[in-house]
């Protein structure tokens, strides 16, 4: 009996409707397509080995995978199973819907021999973005908000965050003439770090070239936040959709 | 009165004071003595104090522990190398640390130092006399070699030779290959030889194979000399591979030094003038092998084969991703297991490819020069992961990191470490014995060579050929122990090219790649020492065994492989054929040049030009080609009357060849202000009664 509870449990985890199966295997399919072009355009037609080609590749990559899996996401289907398990069934599915690239990063890897490298860092990253991105579309779902109105809600929020805060960042450095060494610099307050995009360029930096002054405490900060926005999302909604 | 009071108060007062700072700083100063632990470091470096440029010198660094015993690291700094080493040394006892550093600036010092914890506690400095390049190092084997302190007064410039300098041989610590390798020529005198264990024996024996020359007395002292290896009695000359081990029938104790300059000029090899000028120093050798960098990174290069691989998972991947759409209706989780599985395969995969490995690769150049030895000269390329440290085990024998790299070389625990970003190489140079035969081909009639050449090895050579003087035969790929038939007609296809042209012409022959150019430009502008005989080159991708980060792995390996192949005739008549015996030239103020086709003068418009012919054998004829070049004028040195006679080419036969070619090497010296393409020589003869071969 436990035990079929268990596995219904995992199968219930596991279980991802066919339209975001698709979103998927679209993201798959340009990822795919972005590493096979890039390695035999740049890094195969080189005479001798060139790891930094590949550690360049890798961080090319993961951005463009990061802002893809950002549009793409919006897209996802939020409605299917138990309520009560929605919020770790859309963690998980946003962990699985980071995770499929990994294998492609891998075959960037094993080509280029690149190795010490730590992957799990800009995928926690996205992950922890993916969740907040389906928890904020769970909640506006649960405050009965129009379709269209959704999608312009969570597309200004996710073109706030990934764009105008990076900008922001940006014209703080220039009018303040702060002089800056590295992305994760001790000059630049810890608040704009909270965007992903600035938190993923500032490790791919760091794992390419290896000089940071904050450390790896802007990951630390950025995770935590999204992760606090992503279950304060999910409770809100839930007490929504009872008291619905 | 008050002035006695005063007086005797002041000093109670300066007597109490000192007792009271004695008492209490006593406990402070014996504390001080007994956390400085009770020890002494002493260094010696060179050979009684001398080591030669662009050669190893030994050095020797003792640490003497007192009480407490000492247990730290011992950091030696040689030249512009570091080396370290962990000691534990037990009360009162002393551990001497040997091995050897390589000398390439005029001014070197060795200090060494023993460290614990950052604390110094006990160090030493010494600063060897650093022999010019252009000397002659002599090393002396006898039970009283102050005797032999008037080779110091011999004259060499015969061979470019500035200096003359000696040094007694300890037989415990000098008799090893990297020792030998400082010195010139090595003389055996009131010795016992049936001392020398096998190691050591080995060790000349591999020294004299490599071109070199030993003078053994045996007049007075030959009833000692001439035991165990060296028991040849009635002999004067036998040859070991390249050089020759002379028995001397004159008093060495009192010969005239000139004498001795006269054997050694009757027995000169072109490896031996190579290594006069430093030519072989392992320093040298390093700068070269920049080349062979390319190499190594193109070995460790993704090929297309592992692209397709690549591509074709990821199609894989894309379809079970379809198939699971294809599905969803009736299990929407196959989706998240095929994700799953592919994370997992590809890991795997991953993996395999080395991921957790630090990425390494290496080329190399294996010689089998002389008789019984093969040397080994080992380029290996790391690339360790940002941040963290790499340590590469290094194969015997000399070993040097290239002058920018920030690396700790430990000799005793035989590795050296990374510390820098990037890659990093290690160069190493290695002889040992072998059993290998060497290639032999017959030379009959209408120049036509023939024979069997077989792969030694169990894996395949690739690219195979044969450069027999002025001819180049192509031999294709040869597999593990296939044996290939050789029966092909002189043509003298290279003849009368220089260095680049010969090279290029070589390599469009073989149809050489990249990789294995770079190999063969290596050989030839640093290892090919112009020694006579033909070579049979090939190319292997076998994988090299070597140690890195603490793991016994196979490193992906290009290497080529270069052995010599003798010529053999019927009956007593010898022919040596175009480009067969290739000269050593020498012009004045610059370094020798060996093995090259060609010279272009910087400073003079003067080059000498020695042709070594093999000891014992008597030239009946030689033949020369010389290319039309704009010679000022070519002569050729009389022995007999100790001067230079104008010579206009064609053929030397009779006295005058007998003139010029009996008391020492053929001498040619050619005044020119441009390029001149060294002449080439065809030549007739037989050996006397016992020379060899």
């Amino acid at each position: 009996m436990e035990k079929n509870k268990c596995l219904a449990f995992i199968k219930e985890l596991l279980d991802i409707e066919r339209e975001n199966q698709i979103i998927m295997l679209v993201y798959l399919g340009m990822i795919s397509a972005a590493v096979a072009l890039y390695i035999s355009a740049v890094p195969l037609r080189m005479e001798g080995y060139h790891p930094e080609l590949y550690s360049r590749g890798y961080m090319y990559f993961v951005l463009f995978s990061f802002l893809l899996f950002s549009i793409l996401l919006p897209f996802w289907e939020t409605e299917g199973g138990r309520e009560g398990m929605k919020g770790v069934k859309l963690c998980f599915q946003a962990a699985t819907f980071t995770f499929s690239q990994l294998p492609l990063m891998l075959a960037i890897f094993a080509m280029g021999k690149l190795q010490g490298v730590n992957f799990a860092i800009p995928l926690a990253i996205q992950t922890s973005w993916g969740m907040a991105l389906l928890a904020v579309k769970y909640l506006l779902k649960a405050l009965k908000i129009d379709e269209k109105w959704r999608g312009l809600t969570l597309a200004v929020f996710i073109f706030t965050v990934l764009m105008v805060v990076p900008v922001l960042t940006y014209l703080y450095i220039e009018y303040n003439q702060t002089v800056i060494t590295t992305v994760f610099d001790k000059r630049i307050p810890w608040q704009f770090f909270l965007s992903p995009a600035l938190a993923q360029a500032g490790i791919l930096y760091a794992q390419s070239s290896g000089y940071v002054q904050q450390g790896y405490m802007p990951f630390m900060q950025c995770i935590i936040l999204w992760a606090a926005v992503s279950m304060a999302a999910f409770i809100w909604a839930s007490k929504t959709r009872r008291k619905g | 009165m008050a002035n006695n009071i005063a007086r005797r108060l002041g000093f109670s007062s300066c007597t109490a004071f000192l007792l009271a700072a004695l008492v209490l700083f006593w406990p402070a100063l014996q504390t001080c003595a007994r956390a400085m632990p009770d020890m002494s470091v002493s260094v010696k470096a060179g050979f009684e104090g001398k080591c030669k440029m662009g050669c190893t010198t030994p050095v020797a660094v003792e640490v003497e522990a007192g009480e407490g015993g000492a247990d730290g690291v011992l950091k030696v700094k040689a030249g512009g190398n570091s080396y370290a080493y962990s000691l534990q040394i037990p009360e009162d006892s002393r551990k001497t640390i040997r091995f050897f550093a390589p000398v390439y600036k005029p001014d070197i010092q060795v200090s060494a130092r023993f460290e614990k914890d950052g604390r110094i506690l006990g160090q030493a400095a010494v600063k060897p006399e650093v022999l010019p390049e252009s000397s002659v190092f002599i090393g002396v084997l006898s039970d009283e070699p102050e005797k032999y302190n008037y080779l110091s007064s011999t004259d060499f410039s015969f061979i470019g030779g500035q200096k003359t300098f000696m040094s007694a041989l300890d037989e415990e610590k000098d008799l090893t290959d990297e020792a030998l390798d400082s010195f010139n020529i090595i003389i055996i005198d009131d010795f016992d030889a049936s001392r020398l264990d096998e190691g050591m024996q080995n060790a000349l024996k591999r020294w004299v194979s490599k071109g070199n020359c030993i003078l053994i007395g045996a007049k007075k002292y030959a009833y000692k000399n001439l035991k165990g290896l060296f028991e040849f009695p009635g002999t004067s000359t036998i040859a070991w591979g390249k050089g020759a081990v002379v028995f001397v029938q004159q008093d060495l104790e009192e010969a005239d030094p000139q004498y001795v300059a006269s054997l050694v000029q009757k027995h000169l090899t072109t490896p031996m003038i190579s290594r006069m000028w430093g030519k072989g120093s392992i320093s040298k050798k390093l700068a070269g092998a920049e080349s062979l960098y390319s190499v190594v990174d193109e070995s460790l290069r993704p090929s297309r084969r592992m692209f397709y691989l690549m591509l074709l998972l990821m199609l894989l991947y894309l379809a079970a991703g379809c198939f699971s759409v294809y599905l969803s209706k009736k299990s929407k989780w196959f989706f998240s297991a095929v994700v799953a599985a592919f994370c997992a395969a590809f890991y795997i995969a991953a993996l395999g490819a080395g991921l957790r490995d630090t990425s390494a690769a290496s080329a190399a150049v294996k010689l089998w020069g002389s008789k019984n030895t093969a040397e080994s000269y080992v380029l290996i390329g790391v690339y360790p992961a940002r941040g963290k440290t790499c340590a590469v085990g290094i194969p015997s024998g000399e070993a040097m990191c290239p002058p920018d790299a920030s690396c700790e070389y430990m000799p005793g625990e035989g590795r050296a470490v990374f510390s820098g970003d990037g890659p990093n190489y290690v160069f190493s140079a290695s002889a040992e014995n072998s059993d290998l035969e060497e290639f032999e081909l017959k030379l009959a009639g209408q120049e036509i060579v023939s024979g069997v050449i077989k792969n030694p090895f169990p894996y395949r050579l690739n690219k195979c050929f044969l450069v027999l003087g002025d001819t180049f035969i192509n031999l294709g790929d040869i597999d593990g122990r296939e044996e290939v038939e050789v029966k092909y007609r002189l043509d003298y296809g290279l003849r009368g090219m220089g260095d680049f042209n010969f090279l290029q012409e070589v390599e469009r022959l073989s149809g050489l790649g990249t990789s294995e150019r770079a190999l063969l430009e290596y050989y030839f502008g640093n290892l090919e020492d112009g020694a006579t005989g033909g070579r049979l080159f090939g190319f292997g991708q076998e994988q090299v065994g070597a140690e890195v980060d603490g793991r016994k792995r196979n490193l992906k390996s290009c290497t080529l492989y270069v052995f010599n192949v003798n010529l053999t005739w019927d009956g007593g008549k010898i022919l040596f054929p175009w480009g067969y015996i290739k000269p050593a030239a020498l012009a004045s103020g610059e370094a020798w040049s060996l093995g090259r086709k060609e010279f272009v003068p910087q400073n003079t418009g003067q080059v000498m030009l020695y042709y070594l012919l093999p000891p014992e054998f008597c030239a009946e004829e030689i033949d020369f080609y010389i290319e039309p070049s704009e010679y000022n004028s070519i002569q050729i040195y009389d022995w007999s009357d100790s001067a230079w006679e104008a010579f206009d080419g064609g053929t030397l036969r009779g006295e005058r060849l007998v003139h010029s070619t009996s008391e020492g090497p053929l001498l040619m010296k050619i005044q020119c202000d441009s390029r001149v393409i060294f002449p080439e020589i065809y030549v007739k003869g037989a050996y006397s009664s016992h020379g060899k071969k």
